[in-house]
């Protein structure tokens, strides 16, 4: 092997450095909330980056205590469970009838679909549609609608994968005497397993961090973990470690989420990307 | 085959169903779960449960006990307000429950207002009186002992213009809007107080600057602390002939008029005397340099009495509340005749109940809890309302000044009929550099678009 | 026994519940908006909207709220477009080379594309914040003071510290689709090139560029998307202030709507985002396929 030259070995190093230099932009400011979370509120509202000088774990506690801490959690669980079982089903029926059917109505049902890909969503008339069906504020609404603006790439995502999958499959599966709604779920729906994993996590990611449409469609007793902190900040906007102890909170699930799911989000992004 | 087919499809379609029944079930349940309701937990005892005189037909108490929602701000329901406590109160005396409703601030009005356009309204809910504000009608007329007690200005304000009938229950004290000041700065300043006009104004500022002092401290982060100076400064250029009329009527436009336009460049020239960060003071931040000598006064309102008693007590008598003017000739004491109040609309499922709960509440010895923590003279006569420290001083400084009392400057102009639009980003802009005629006019530009959807006469 | 295969086992049933659900709340509400954009619909009279044609249309080009926050849009989609492209890529190349620890990297800086922006905006105001900020303290600790300043309130860096935030919260996405990218351009090409004598810029040029071309599409795409109805991200960080210094387009439409009750004025808003977003992308995917076609 020919040894690297000098070039080489400093190029190497530039690039070592930089991209040290870049990682410590992006850990910085999470680490300034971490730190500043167990501060006292006089310390915590100097933003320094150095340790605290007393622990003070109990700002955890209060931040249950004082914002809706709790109930913004379950509202997220809740409402972003049910749209991922619900997108899941809704996507892959629909990407199964895309895929596989040469009728009319396939063909223009993907183009229907993946126009909303394109096409921004009409906000204002969303709401005039859920006030007159008065789903306004409502979990049923809330749910609806989130699975509506997930469908376009659930059901991109879900059609590309299942080209790959061969239609012997399905029509040994009829040949055997099982078909329809049995079919599917029964033979091809399991072989969708990574597709199903990317558009849950996507869809959980999009449930928990989204900000107009609670905005827009739902009072504060509806909201996810992340709006509460908004509002969480709007009274306690001069008791920074109480912010930042509420924001470590809203952090970490979706952290964890993505330490987990992390494969899935990136190739769920690339998969448009390789296919082309 | 065709027959499994069918069955699938049949079988298929129940799922859908049922799965849909599960979710509206689980949704409202877990809804009636989510939204907060304030618990019973009665610890005081109230003054007899005896059920409140009222001139209203008498309803047989009802037997089994109702579940009344009520809709605020989110700002009004603050720990420490006196709703909290009078409602446990009510729910104490009565057995019913009071469901309460938050909403963000600046969205109350314009949620309320589909509210009642879907009849999804609350049983009641407090607001700012005046007509300007949230329509009167579909209000329910609002009866009780109370109604006859209310002083003139504020039984005007909440009357309905439509057919003279009372629909608000209003319980604020009656206060004012006034610059909080430091008695001591201005004294070691020797300026001698009230202001009367705005050049005596100008030249305290430079007195008080002189001592390295900011003379006028701003949360400028809101975009509405800095319209308070034309509100309680301008009543000089509303009460200007024809003004209020022209502008009301849609005949001018604010940068038509010379003197109005004057006194927002009026506003412009203080920017001087403002603390250097007046931009990013958020209203949160508490007008602490005031208390501390740090700065001379801030263009607020009395009700910071209450905090500046928790936060510095020991500096509380060294503040007061005082008039200012932005005019050559004129000063007054603005009275807020605006802040809260009850109403019941009319599409409400348990109206009478929620009637009865206000004339509860209007009761005097409920009402000294409901008004906690503020303080100021009585709407409704023969009330005991403490006046604060703060308050007398200037009722005292207004009498002997021969100082009148007045209502703000947008009242005047604008009444009730018109809305105002959004009046804050004014004069936010100008201090930022927009033109004061720019900036008047982008303002006349969306209230008149407000007032030609409210169908306004003569917009 | 069984029949004869006329019959399709691929039955529309499939598909119905997607049809109806995206219909009632997309489909639908698009179509409304073409017809409330044109009309006085508010919150005085939330039932009875009535036409009033192009005045709502005429009310926005008059606006001045409404010129500054389509700058303000056209500005932050652009900026935050060719900063996360450009350093996107170089992020990517960086990461695709000989450097250790390219995963723990590649986590660590694609992490903030799963936080509320909302989230991400208390942050960064805490970080620019003028007296404590790290941001101001960091530059007084590199001997840069003099570049301190107020970040969000003067309306010149204000717009640049929201960019800069954004860039923070997403370069990840464009980083991640281009390593991708340049993963799956075969070594081979490289190696027949090296042995041609081409140099590492020229084999950057020839050989990763035009091979990765459908990522610059893809990526582009996003990054329009994301410039164009960005919301959270300014709602948080300045709430289109101060003085609507920072409105951007979907800001300006929530004020309508939430503050001013003017419901058909926001529609109409809308309405016209829809328009030109969509002429737009099309126009640019166009473009895009004959650019890949020809490489």
């Amino acid at each position: 092997m020919k040894p690297q030259s000098m070039n080489q070995r400093w190029l190497k190093f530039v690039s070592e450095l930089a991209m040290l230099a870049v990682a410590i932009v992006f850990i910085v400011p999470v680490w300034m909330v971490f730190v500043n979370s167990i501060k006292t509120t006089a310390e915590a509202n100097q933003f320094g980056i150095w340790l605290p000088s007393t622990y003070q774990l109990n700002n955890y506690v209060t931040i249950f205590r004082e914002s809706n801490a709790f109930q913004a959690f379950l509202n997220g669980i809740y409402i972003a469970g049910i749209v991922g079982v619900m997108a899941v089903f809704v996507s892959s029926m629909a990407s199964f009838f895309i895929a596989r059917s040469n009728a009319r109505l396939s063909r223009f049902s993907y183009i229907y679909f993946i126009s909303g890909l394109i096409i921004p969503v009409a906000i204002i008339p969303t709401y005039f549609a859920l006030i007159t069906m008065h789903l306004n504020n409502t979990y049923i609404g809330l749910i609806l609608v989130f699975v509506t603006y997930t469908t376009p790439l659930s059901i991109f995502l879900y059609t590309g994968f299942m080209k790959t999958i061969p239609k012997e499959l399905d029509e040994a599966a009829i040949v055997d005497g099982c078909n329809g709604f049995a079919m599917f779920f029964k033979v091809i729906f399991p072989l969708l397993g990574p597709v199903t994993m990317t558009v849950v996590v996507f869809n959980f990611v999009g449930v928990w961090n989204d900000v107009m449409t609670f905005l827009y469609f739902a009072n504060g007793d509806k909201w996810t973990l992340p709006m509460t902190v908004y509002s969480f900040f709007g009274k306690y906007s001069q008791n920074w470690n109480l912010v930042f102890a509420d924001i470590m909170f809203t952090i970490i699930p979706c952290l964890l989420l993505f330490a987990i799911g992390q494969k899935y989000i990136v190739s769920g992004m690339t998969a448009g990307a390789v296919k082309g | 085959m065709i027959t499994v087919k069918r069955q699938l499809k049949s079988i298929t379609a129940i799922l859908l169903v049922l799965s849909l029944m599960f979710l509206i079930a689980c949704g409202s349940n877990s809804a009636n779960n989510a939204d907060s309701s304030s618990s019973p937990a009665a610890t005081e005892t109230t003054k007899a449960s005896e059920t409140p005189a009222s001139e209203t037909p008498t309803t047989a108490p009802k037997k089994d006990p109702v579940t009344l929602t009520f809709a605020t701000y989110n700002e009004w329901m603050t720990q420490g307000t006196g709703m909290e406590e009078v409602f446990k109160l009510y729910e104490a005396a009565t057995g019913n429950k009071i469901k309460v409703e938050i909403y963000p601030n600046d969205q109350f009005i314009n949620i309320l207002k589909a509210k009642f356009a879907t009849g999804d309204v609350p049983d009641f809910y407090a607001m700012n009186a005046g007509e300007n504000g949230m329509p009167y009608a579909n209000l329910e007329e609002l009866t009780g002992p109370w109604v006859d007690k209310m002083v003139e200005p504020v039984r005007k304000k909440v009357t309905r213009s439509a057919d003279g009938k009372v629909v608000m229950a209003y319980f604020s004290p009656l206060g004012y809007y006034a610059a909080v000041y430091n008695k001591k700065v201005f004294a070691d300043a020797g300026v001698k107080l009230p202001l009367m006009n705005y050049d005596q104004l100008v030249e305290a500022c430079k007195a008080i600057q002189k001592l390295g002092i900011d003379p006028i401290y701003l949360m400028g982060k809101e975009n509405w602390t800095a319209a308070l100076f034309s509100y309680i400064g301008g009543v000089e250029v509303a009460n200007l002939p024809g003004v209020a009329e022209k502008l009301a009527t849609n005949q001018a436009k604010p940068s038509d008029i010379p003197e109005y336009v004057e006194m927002a460049n009026r506003i412009l020239a203080l920017k001087p005397y403002f603390n250097k960060d007046f931009m990013s003071v958020p209203l949160a931040a508490g007008i602490g340099p005031v208390a501390e000598g740090k700065a001379a006064m801030t263009v607020m309102g009395d009700w910071y009495y209450d905090e500046i008693l928790k936060e510095y007590p020991d500096k509380v008598g060294d503040l007061s509340i005082m008039p200012i003017t932005l005019g050559d000739n004129f000063v007054s004491g603005v009275a807020t005749y605006d802040q809260h109040a009850f109403a019941v609309p009319s599409a409400a499922k348990n109206k009478e109940a929620a009637k009865e709960a206000i004339n509860f509440f209007m009761e005097p010895d409920n009402f000294k809890v409901l008004i906690k923590p503020y303080k100021g003279a009585t709407p409704l006569e023969g009330y005991d309302v403490e006046m604060s420290p703060w308050q007398q001083e200037m009722a005292d400084m207004m009498k002997q000044n021969n100082i009148p009392l007045t209502e703000t400057n947008f009242s005047i102009i604008f009444g009730d009929t018109v809305d105002f639009g959004p009046i804050g980003q004014v004069y936010q802009e100008i201090l930022a550099g927009k033109s004061s005629k720019a900036a008047l006019d982008d303002w006349y530009k969306e209230y008149a678009k407000i007032n030609k959807a409210k169908q306004t006469p003569g917009f | 026994m069984h029949k004869a295969k006329i019959y399709n086992p691929y039955s529309a049933y499939f598909v119905l519940p997607a049809l109806v659900l995206f219909g009632v709340f997309f489909i639908l509400p698009n179509i409304a908006g073409m017809v409330l954009g044109f009309t006085d619909w508010n919150s005085y009279f939330p039932l009875s909207p009535r036409f009033n044609g192009l005045t709502n249309f005429k009310d926005m080009f008059d606006s001045s709220i409404f010129s500054i926050s389509v700058k303000n849009t056209v500005y932050f989609t652009l900026v935050t477009t060719v900063v996360k492209m450009v350093l996107g890529f170089f992020l990517a190349l960086l990461l695709t080379k000989a450097i250790r620890y390219k995963n723990l990297y590649r986590t660590i800086i694609f992490a903030p594309v799963v936080i509320n922006p909302l989230v991400v905006a208390l942050i960064f105001s805490s970080i620019y914040n003028p007296t404590y900020g790290i941001l101001n303290a960091f530059l007084k600790f590199v001997g840069l003071g003099f570049l301190t300043r107020d970040w969000l309130v003067v309306a010149g860096t204000a717009m640049n510290a929201i960019c800069a935030m954004e860039i923070w919260m997403a370069i990840g996405i464009t980083m991640v689709i281009f390593i991708a990218g340049i993963h799956s351009v075969p070594n081979e090409y490289y190696e027949a090139a090296k042995i041609d004598g081409a140099s590492k810029f020229r084999q950057l040029v020839h050989i990763t560029l035009p091979l990765t071309m459908y990522c610059i599409t893809i990526n582009t795409i996003l990054c329009l998307i994301r410039g164009t109805s960005v919301f959270g991200q300014v709602y948080g960080l300045t709430n289109g202030g101060p003085a609507d210094a920072t409105q951007v387009y979907y800001t300006f439409i929530f004020k309508q709507f939430s503050q001013n009750g003017l419901y058909g004025y926001s529609a109409a808003a809308g309405l016209l985002f829809t328009v030109v977003i969509s002429i737009v992308s099309f126009l640019l995917l166009w473009v895009f396929r004959k650019l890949e076609v020809e490489y």
